[in-house]
């Protein structure tokens, strides 16, 4: 008998021992309700700096319909805006599910390449469209925020403090895109760096069926 | 929750419960971990238990998934997790006599988790599938590689585990 046949024997031995532990309906709802919990606030930590982000827009725009609830132009704008913003919010928070569920059906069965495969898939697609929100809403986010701000507490506006708001701006900009970079490079380059070595893993020996 | 799909996956579940235990052994070092791993599994037993359908074993169909929510959920806490503390009782491995008492036993399988966790994912998923005396076919259709595949893999793995396992034995 070789090391290996003499652990795998004493393996088989020492798990004969049935596990003490057994699951009834109460303790299963009680995995299952905490595990839904916590899967949501995954999917909420995946966006937080868009959320974040967005949930300030909401506020700030809400607040202009409120305190300019007689100036049609101000109050049509600021609906515009969080018409445009509801989409991308709700987009942005199913994919996050998708991802953080693995895959569309979100179910972890199938064989294991596959389903490393399929992970990999969900979270470049929701990365990809991670990416062009950041290139698209955080551009605007600042634009209206900025402009907002001046327009409301700023006397003269941006006309009057141009080059001010044009430093706010920019501020803004290269705060959100450092805060962003470090997030995508955490949540999605790496893990998708890792689930890369793990598919790279299968097919270094050749062939995969 | 249905009373009946409840009552049945409850039923198997508690009966192959093992399974997901020694998964949890196998890809995580610290106690805290596996419990929130173990509880991550059930949960994706749970809800993948329609799509099941006793085409295969339960405890094959476990296995898939708990491997595969093991590695998913192990990529998710990585650098988390903390680093394990190389103890005296973790390298000691009884010399092995017949009827040994149940103590050696136990630093035998503990010698032998301590050698797979040096071990890919992918390795520690083929030699658990391997040690629950699966086929080269099942090791196969679970991990998603060719029967070959498995076979040229396990002579590799059975090889590092022995010099590990022998090397330990030896300190």
């Amino acid at each position: 008998m070789n090391v290996l046949d003499h652990f795998k024997a004493e393996w088989k031995a020492q798990h004969q021992i049935p596990e003490k532990q057994e699951y009834d309906r109460a303790s299963l709802k009680h995995t299952v309700k905490s595990c839904v919990q916590k899967h949501r606030k995954m999917v909420i930590q995946y966006f937080r700096v868009n959320l974040l982000l967005q949930l300030l827009i909401y506020l700030l725009l809400s607040y202009v319909i409120v305190a300019h609830r007689f100036d049609p132009v101000m109050v049509m704008a600021s609906v515009a805006g969080i018409v445009l913003y509801i989409p991308f919010t709700v987009f942005l928070y199913k994919r996050a599910q998708e991802v953080i569920s693995g895959g569309p059906n979100g179910e972890a069965t199938g064989a294991l390449y596959g389903y490393l495969q399929e992970t990999r898939r969900a979270l470049l697609r929701f990365y990809r469209f991670k990416k062009l929100s950041d290139v698209i809403l955080v551009p605007l986010s600042c634009t209206i925020g900025t402009y907002l701000t001046f327009a409301l507490f700023i006397p003269g506006g941006i006309r009057g403090s141009i080059y001010l708001a044009l430093t706010v701006f920019v501020l803004t900009l290269i705060s959100c895109y450092v805060t962003i970079g470090t997030e995508n490079r955490e949540k999605f380059r790496k893990p998708l760096q890792q689930l890369k070595e793990l598919t790279d893993e299968f097919s270094e020996m050749g062939s995969i069926y | 929750m249905s009373g009946n799909k409840e009552a049945v996956f409850l039923k198997q579940l508690n009966q192959n419960l093992g399974i997901a235990y020694k998964a949890c052994r196998v890809y995580f070092h610290d106690e805290e971990v596996r419990k929130d791993a173990m509880q991550e599994m059930i949960y994706q037993l749970w809800r993948s238990f329609d799509s099941y359908g006793g085409k295969s074993k339960f405890s094959t169909w476990m296995y898939s998934v708990c491997i595969n929510t093991a590695i998913k959920y192990k990529k998710t806490i990585a650098g988390k997790e903390k680093v394990e503390t190389l103890s005296r009782d973790h390298l000691e491995v009884s010399t092995h006599v017949p009827d040994q008492p149940v103590q050696d036993r136990e630093e035998a399988v503990n010698a032998l988790y301590k050698a797979i966790s040096t071990l890919s994912s992918l390795n520690k998923a083929i030699v658990l599938l391997y040690l629950e005396e699966m086929t080269y076919e099942e090791i196969a259709a679970i991990v998603g590689i060719s029967k070959s595949n498995v076979s040229v893999r396990l002579v590799r793995i059975k090889r590092a585990l022995e010099v590990k396992l022998k090397n330990d034995k030896n300190l």
